[in-house]
């Protein structure tokens, strides 16, 4: 096949797979999505708050209650998504990983003094030794911020759940991600498909399992062109494929009879990135706009020349001792978050949810709870080595 | 006493029940259309599933169950006990909707100002407690930071001068100005073999001044000037403020934007050397400083001609170092000399003063690179 038919395979399947297969097995039902913008920047304004006063250790109970916030206002069939994790699980989830990386950089210190110091050929394997440990661990932690997500995630009462291994996972995705660097990205469609394939297998809502049927192939003649695309777009075609991957996922996945389809666009989610970066530059102008009145009308200037890194930083040594300044600042750091959450985050959550849609009808009555045992704490790892997302 | 129509889950599959939910003297009943009974709940246990109680209806759960309970109408919040609970703080959450963005705003404003007014003292007071010994750690720790920092600008090496004469009448001079200082602090003074006309202090009493400088003074009282405005500096722990000012402001921004302790330990000589003081502080710093030498029985005078000299030669305004930049203006300098007067002892005697200006070798001369250096910092 080439790689044209493959790509429009994938048209054909994301345009067409909601209408035919409603079709064939039921009606068609749209997720929905609620939030509205006031009620997240409230959210989001409080969080900085308590960030702000308990020097940034409310974050794990400030990534709660955005989530909850979000997943409250999916809707599927009338009734609402919930998220149930807790911020001090998260809290504990992170000190336990931070005890773990410490202990690991510190073992790679300790034997890079044994074998001679940091300039001799052992430490160079050592630290690439190191780093492929780290390139494991993010993957568990990947893996495990999931299985923690959807043990936190309840509709209609019933919770998701994850099985399978992490290492397992971890293994796997390494020595894809080396094959896929090997062939210089053009094996990242198999790389992606792997990985999604062992999650959706191991994916679980109530008492039943998902399936996932996606194939490499398929993607492989998008991926091309946008692989292609990379250098020329810079990166930007990258995201036009992620869309069209979300959507070959969605249409590739079900849950018992129930079928998936999804319409995610990625003119819309290009508007997002547009709006996002419009409204960020348009705000930091404002604030340095603010800034260089307020520090120059105080009179003193630097005078003395050298490199711009001098100049800088003689201009961040005279806004240290500057409260207003400071006060300024940090106002910059709140509204850049508010624009993270309003502009971004909230708008990128609707989109993609709202893309999605599930078809067939299920008796829900037998799909029961999940047996599953609830992971104690979450994602320590993902947010100590800062892949966690929302 | 009313009835609300509900959808209720029971928590062990996914079908919805249609049903009743009742408030009851005992709790609240959940019943399905015939009247049987799903479920009673007792109020204490009831809690609200969202933080938010908007348009959507409302869900409620019993404590850390799976059922779920879900009615159109919020009005049920009313119909339970008010003192109850999740269920409370859920009717809360649903007033303090509307004005919540503006209140939280507001607050945030608030704790602004407390910033504003009360970083400045956070930081004097803290500054102020730390023990001598911390101090000394750390100006130690940081001491390495910066000599390794010197040596990118000198290719090499910063080195330190250490001829036996010249460092015997630095301390002598450093010693009877520690003496009339009556402070904790133990001083160490090094000199480095760097063309800048500088000179800097850390928190816990080293003291760095550069040849340059020495070159720079016309006479012993200059360089006893400097010293005892940089032992102030010290006395007064001016470097210690700056750094926790620095590192407050670190640590403010780091909550704000999540990221978590990364490259705190990394830097710090470069964060030091970026720091100035204060036009108040510098102000200090001269004031103590002349208390010193007259303490000492010096002439005073020596720091204000210095920093009159120094500033008439604006082109000599170091760049990368500016520990000296925000300082008074040299006509204020120039009446704190005429006021310090000419009185008191000399700073050394002349056979020190020469051995002093030689401590970095017997050329006298600094090498002609390191001149070139010096004019490319501060052109």
């Amino acid at each position: 096949m080439s790689d044209t038919g493959a790509s429009q395979d994938v048209f054909k399947t994301t345009a067409d797979a909601g209408a035919a297969t409603g079709a064939a097995a039921g009606p068609v039902e749209r997720i929905s999505y609620e939030g509205r913008a006031g009620a997240v920047a409230g959210i989001a304004l409080q969080n900085a708050l308590f960030n702000l006063i308990t020097l940034g250790f409310y974050r794990f109970w400030a990534k709660t209650r955005l989530r909850r916030y979000f997943w409250g206002n999916t809707v599927y069939r009338g009734e609402r998504v919930e998220y149930t994790g807790r911020g001090i699980e998260l809290f504990i989830g992170f000190l336990i990983a931070i005890a773990i990386l410490i202990v690991l950089v510190t073992v790679a210190e300790l034997a890079v003094e044994a074998v001679g110091g940091t300039l001799s050929a052992g430490a160079a394997f050592i630290q690439m030794m190191q780093s492929l440990i780290i390139l494991f661990l993010i993957f568990v932690a990947i893996f495990r911020a999931r299985r923690y997500r959807l043990s936190r995630s309840q509709w209609r009462g019933i919770r998701g759940g994850q099985s399978g291994s992490a290492s397992t996972f971890a293994l796997m995705a390494v020595g894809w991600a080396l094959v896929s660097g090997l062939t210089l990205g053009l094996a990242y469609p198999v790389f992606r498909t792997r990985l999604m394939t062992y999650q959706m297998d191991n994916t679980w809502f109530g008492s039943e399992s998902l399936g996932f049927t996606g194939r490499a192939g398929e993607l492989f003649g998008t991926w091309f062109v946008a692989w292609l695309l990379l250098i020329p777009t810079l990166g930007l075609s990258y995201v036009w494929y992620r869309v069209r991957e979300f959507r070959y996922f969605a249409s590739r996945s079900s849950l018992g009879p129930l079928s998936f389809s999804s319409d995610l666009h990625s003119g819309r989610i290009y508007l997002i990135y547009l709006t996002n970066l419009f409204v960020w530059v348009a705000v930091t102008f404002l604030f340095v706009a603010i800034g260089y009145v307020m520090l120059t009308s105080g009179g003193t200037l630097p005078t003395a020349q050298g490199t711009e890194e001098q100049v800088a930083q003689q201009w961040m040594a005279l806004g240290a001792q500057n409260p207003l300044l400071i006060v300024l600042l940090l106002l910059y750091l709140v509204a850049s978050g508010l624009i993270r959450t309003v502009v971004w985050l909230q708008p990128m959550v609707a989109q993609i949810t709202t893309s999605l849609s599930v078809a067939g009808e299920m008796d829900f009555a037998r799909l029961a709870q999940s047996w599953q045992e609830m992971p104690g704490r979450g994602e320590g790892l993902a947010e100590a080595l800062d892949v966690g997302s929302i | 006493m009313g009835l609300y129509r509900a959808s209720y889950f029971d928590g062990r599959s996914a079908a919805e029940w249609e049903a009743i939910a009742r408030p009851t003297g005992d709790g609240l009943r959940i019943e399905a259309r015939d009247g049987t009974l799903l479920a009673l709940w007792p109020y204490p246990e009831i809690q609200a599933v969202d933080e938010v109680v908007g348009t959507q209806g409302l869900r409620l759960r019993q404590k850390d169950g799976p059922a779920r309970l879900t009615v159109a109408d919020p009005g049920l919040l009313d119909e339970l006990p008010p003192d109850l609970g999740a269920a409370r703080q859920a009717k809360a959450n649903r007033r303090r909707l509307g004005r919540n963005p503006y209140l939280v705003a507001l607050a945030i404003c608030a704790a602004m100002a407390v910033l504003w007014a009360g970083f400045p003292v956070a930081v004097r007071v803290t500054a102020a407690v730390i023990p001598v010994s911390w101090e000394r750690a750390l100006g130690d720790w940081v001491l390495d930071d910066v000599l390794e920092f010197l040596a990118l600008f000198d290719d090499g090496e910063a080195e330190l001068c250490d001829a036996e004469a010249g460092t015997a009448a630095l301390a002598a001079l450093t010693g009877e100005l520690a003496a009339a200082s009556d402070s904790p602090y133990d001083f160490r003074v090094l000199v480095v073999d760097f063309g800048m006309t500088n000179a800097f202090a850390l928190p816990g009493g080293a003291i760095v001044i550069f040849d340059g400088l020495i070159e720079f003074a016309e006479t012993p009282e200059e360089v006893a000037g400097v010293l005892a405005h940089e032992m102030a500096h010290v006395i007064k722990r001016h470097g210690t403020e700056a750094l926790l000012r620095s590192y407050g402001l670190e640590l403010l921004i780091e909550s704000l934007t999540g990221s978590a302790g990364g490259g705190v330990a990394g830097g710090i000589g470069e964060t030091l050397l970026g720091l100035s003081y204060s036009r108040d502080a510098e102000s200090e710093a001269d004031r103590t400083g002349i208390r010193l030498l007259q303490g000492a029985g010096l002439r005073a005078d020596g720091l204000g001609r210095f920093f009159e000299r120094f500033d008439a030669g604006s082109g000599e305004a170091p760049a990368a170092l500016n520990l000296l930049s925000t300082h008074p203006s040299g006509e204020t300098r120039a009446r704190l000399a005429d006021e310090a007067g000419s009185g008191g002892a000399s700073a050394m005697t002349e056979a020190d003063w020469q051995a002093l200006q030689v401590i970095c070798g017997p050329d006298g001369e600094e090498d002609p690179e390191e001149a070139e250096a010096a004019e490319e910092e501060a052109p």
